[in-house]
């Protein structure tokens, strides 16, 4: 899978929920492990918002729009509970692609507080709209940017270190 | 390294984390399952509890049919005409059964308590009282279980119920993990809830509601079991037992507590109480004391039921957070020796667990305040003044103060407030800011070595949100800020809060903001959570049948400006009708009553009058300083000994 993957647009009407979870799936995994850290959390909670999407079909005008905003909030609930304990994804070295010493750049990113966390992976990751990130995390989209660029000013840091 | 590299490597390390991961095959079936039958846990939590606890108001009453024949529609309309019929209310014998899901309990006699405790090394009984409740005519609700397909659902009928809804179907209020609706008919109130159910399947089951000659009420052909028919209650003896845990130091942490109440009542009033309860958050079915109970994820304020040998027990989180889940996962039956061993040394429980957290207590003793009476013709009531108590009685004051507070989802490391150059005369500040740290987990999250201004300053730009007219707030993790204007407007409140720009790193040149420049009021930088010297006293006068309460607390040195715009800030927020009296420097408040409120930095102490009508202005205007000795031989007369307990 390709970098700055986008959280896939499928259409404004959505024949059935089949089609929408078929194509939602990976990537609602992918977001929720990644704001959790951990897969296994993820994997609960994107199957959890999914089953509670479904109990509602067809009230959600723009269900990925929706999705990310409850994987949002459902993974920063789980932080909540869950504050002592924190996994690594695990990382695969991948030389050619990798050109800095990613693991400590990978414990910094794990590192951000939540919202920043969460813009850096839907900005540079799912390739979202500041519009969009603002309505999953729900905040303004001037507090984006601000998000965004206080992560990377620490993420310079953890590099040139 | 420029920005766009640092960007570039971020990219590369999320797409290396995401091909790491390998995406679960997940059938979307088993995502409608999983919706059709509840979270994390699988399909059997609610059959068992529905099950388990039907067996057992089975032991109860059998309906008697009814003489109605109504088909009783969710959309207003009846389709049957109703024929008056008496409503019989003979009552079998109730016959034993043995639910098969649920392990027995030991007998328990005619109206004693349930006798439920947890592992003695993790938890203390610290107050237990035992309460008598008369018998209660006044007309209930008939209660009605039903387990559809392992989604447990709960009718209530009564009557009067009022006049009957326009025609249409209810509107289901959906909560957690909850749907419910209520409506009349034909005189009659309905009230059914739902866990764990689609809106669709619920909106099934309330149309398929249908009241039977030969067995009752019915959902989907089936009959409801009856588990209280609504006549009142037959009162008695009612329990209500305290809970404190015991830390890995041995010590007990008053300031975290757990109540469980305890009565002799039907089922049906524990579904009565589970349809409230569920109110707070999700519902879901564990096992407590070998039996399945409910609890309920307040998110803090969380709450717990049982049924049991012709008990109901409830359980709630009084303060500080307790882990209630892991509370009730520990519950067991106890014998009465071990019972009556618990609850009979629970209030030398208390007191030896204030005495432990006394003496760690570093208490300051400031008998350096000022002295105030008020002239004739008030006349004093009573007196406290715990400059007079001894460091030990001083100590236990404190304790007592701290674990009744619990722990508080939020302390305040500073207060700063800034006033505008041409306002500098003002009682009430342009802006007041306030930093909390939160808490998370058990532990607050520490900001140490930095200063208010270093805080804010990592904040800026990033408004969360704002209330009314007078409040705008950032919350980042665990770290909260708030911004309190008495001034400004809200737009400009908002802009101030995102756009704020020191004129100096610690913050002592205030800022500029539309044209305009703010100095800061406060000084000291003090830390705001720091406990403050045990320096206080109170008085109550009266006059022609009116009372004032006057109290007079010492603030750190240097503290009193920030402790009272503190005060400000919370006034600003939530009264609305902070009023400054004109020419003075005190600040009233309508609470349920009057306040008035005011500071003497010079003196390092806070005051605050409290009464009805003009009384607290009054007396804020007209009192009297005194020396000490005037003041100790004048109230001398009044003065109430310290005593541990409420009102001290």
């Amino acid at each position: 899978m390709s970098s700055g993957h986008a959280t896939p647009e499928v259409g404004q009407h959505v024949e059935s929920f089949d089609v929408f979870f078929a194509e939602v799936w990976p990537w609602a995994f992918r977001l929720a492990s990644f704001l959790t850290q951990n897969p296994a959390a993820g994997e609960e909670i994107a199957q959890d918002v999914l089953a509670t999407m479904y109990r509602r079909w067809g009230s959600t005008e723009r269900p990925e729009a929706y999705l990310r905003t409850s994987l949002t909030n459902s993974c920063r609930n789980w932080h909540r509970r869950n504050r002592t304990r924190r996994e690594k994804l695990p990382l695969v070295a991948v030389p050619d692609r990798v050109e800095f010493v990613s693991d400590h750049l990978t414990d910094a990113i794990a590192a951000l507080p939540f919202r920043q966390r969460a813009v850096i992976v839907l900005r540079y990751h799912f390739a979202l709209s500041e519009a969009e990130i603002a309505e999953a995390i729900g905040c303004r989209p001037g507090t984006v940017k601000s998000l965004a660029s206080r992560a990377i000013e620490t993420l310079r840091k953890e590099i040139e270190r | 390294m420029s920005t766009e590299a640092v960007e570039t490597a971020m990219r590369q390390v999320l797409a290396a984390q995401a091909d790491a991961l390998t995406v679960p095959a997940v059938d979307v079936e088993s995502i409608k399952q999983r919706s059709a039958n509840g979270f994390a846990g699988g399909p059997a939590r609610f059959a068992l509890a529905a099950a388990a606890v039907l067996a057992i108001v089975a032991t109860g009453v059998a309906l008697n049919a009814r003489g109605d024949e109504n088909s009783v529609s969710t959309d207003g309309t009846t389709s049957t005409t109703s024929q008056n019929a008496s409503t019989t209310a003979e009552r079998p014998a109730p016959a034993s059964t043995t639910a098969p899901d649920v392990v027995e309990s030991e007998p328990f006699e005619l109206g004693a308590p349930a006798r439920l405790l947890p592992p003695a090394d993790r938890w203390v009984v610290v107050g237990h009282e035992t309460y008598t409740d008369p018998p209660s005519t006044r007309s209930t609700s008939d209660t009605y279980a039903y387990d559809r397909d392992g989604a447990l659902f709960i009718l209530t009928t009564s009557l009067p119920g009022g006049p009957d809804d326009q025609p249409g179907a209810p509107e289901p209020d959906v909560f957690a993990n909850r749907v419910s609706a209520y409506w009349t008919v034909d005189g009659r109130r309905f009230g059914l809830t739902g866990f764990d159910v689609t809106v669709e399947s619920f909106m099934e089951a309330a149309r398929s509601l249908v009241e039977t000659e030969d067995r009752g009420w019915m959902i989907d052909d089936a009959e409801l079991t009856l588990a209280e028919r609504g006549e009142g209650s037959p009162g008695g003896v009612r329990t209500q037992t305290v809970f404190a845990p015991v830390g890995e130091d041995g010590d007990v942490d008053l300031t975290r507590s757990i109540t469980q109440m305890s009565s002799r009542r039907s089922p049906g009033s524990m579904y009565a109480e589970l349809g409230e309860a569920s109110s707070i958050g999700i519902t879901r079915v564990i096992q407590v004391a070998g039996g399945p109970g409910f609890y309920i994820d307040g998110d803090g304020m969380d709450y717990g039921l049982r049924y049991a040998d012709d008990h109901v027990t409830s359980w709630q989180t009084d303060q500080g957070f307790p882990d209630l889940e892991a509370f009730l996962e520990a519950l067991a039956v106890v014998e009465a020796e071990r019972w009556d061993e618990a609850v009979s040394t629970a209030e030398q429980t208390q007191r030896d667990a204030l005495v432990a957290t006394a003496d760690d207590l570093d208490v300051r003793v400031t008998a350096d305040l000022p002295r105030l009476l008020l002239p004739a013709p008030w006349e004093l009531v009573r007196v406290n003044d715990a400059t007079q108590w001894s460091p030990e009685d001083q100590a236990l004051h404190i304790a007592q103060l701290e674990s009744g507070g619990g722990v508080p989802a939020s302390r305040t490391l500073w207060v700063q407030s800034f006033l505008a150059l041409d306002n500098r005369d003002a009682v009430v500040p342009d802006i007041i800011i306030t930093v909390q740290e939160r808490l998370s987990g058990n532990a607050y999250v520490r900001v140490d070595g930095r200063t208010p201004f270093d805080v804010i300053d990592g904040f800026v730009g990033e408004v969360s949100n704002a209330e009314g007219p007078t409040v705008a707030f950032i919350e980042r993790d665990s770290i909260f800020i708030e911004f309190v204007s008495g001034s400004l407007s809200p737009d400009d409140l908002i802009a101030f809060a995102e756009t704020l720009d020191l004129r100096s790193e610690d913050g002592r040149d205030g800022f500029d903001y539309d044209g305009k420049r703010f100095t800061p009021r406060a000084d000291s930088q003090t830390p705001y959570f720091e406990r403050p010297s045990i320096g206080s006293w109170s008085a109550s006068w009266a006059r022609d049948g009116s009372e004032v309460h006057v109290s007079v607390a010492a603030a750190p040195p240097g503290a009193a400006q920030a402790l009272f715009d503190g005060e400000l800030a919370w006034a600003l927020r939530s009264d609305g009708d902070l009023i400054v009296v004109p020419g003075e420097p005190f600040v009233q408040h309508n609470s349920g009553g009057s306040i008035v409120q005011w500071a003497r930095p010079d003196l390092d102490a806070v005051f605050i009058a409290f009464g009805t009508g003009d009384a607290p202005l009054d007396a804020a205007r007209n009192l009297e300083p005194v020396t000490e000795a005037a003041w100790v031989a004048a109230t001398a007369p009044y003065l109430q000994p310290f005593e541990l307990g409420p009102g001290n």
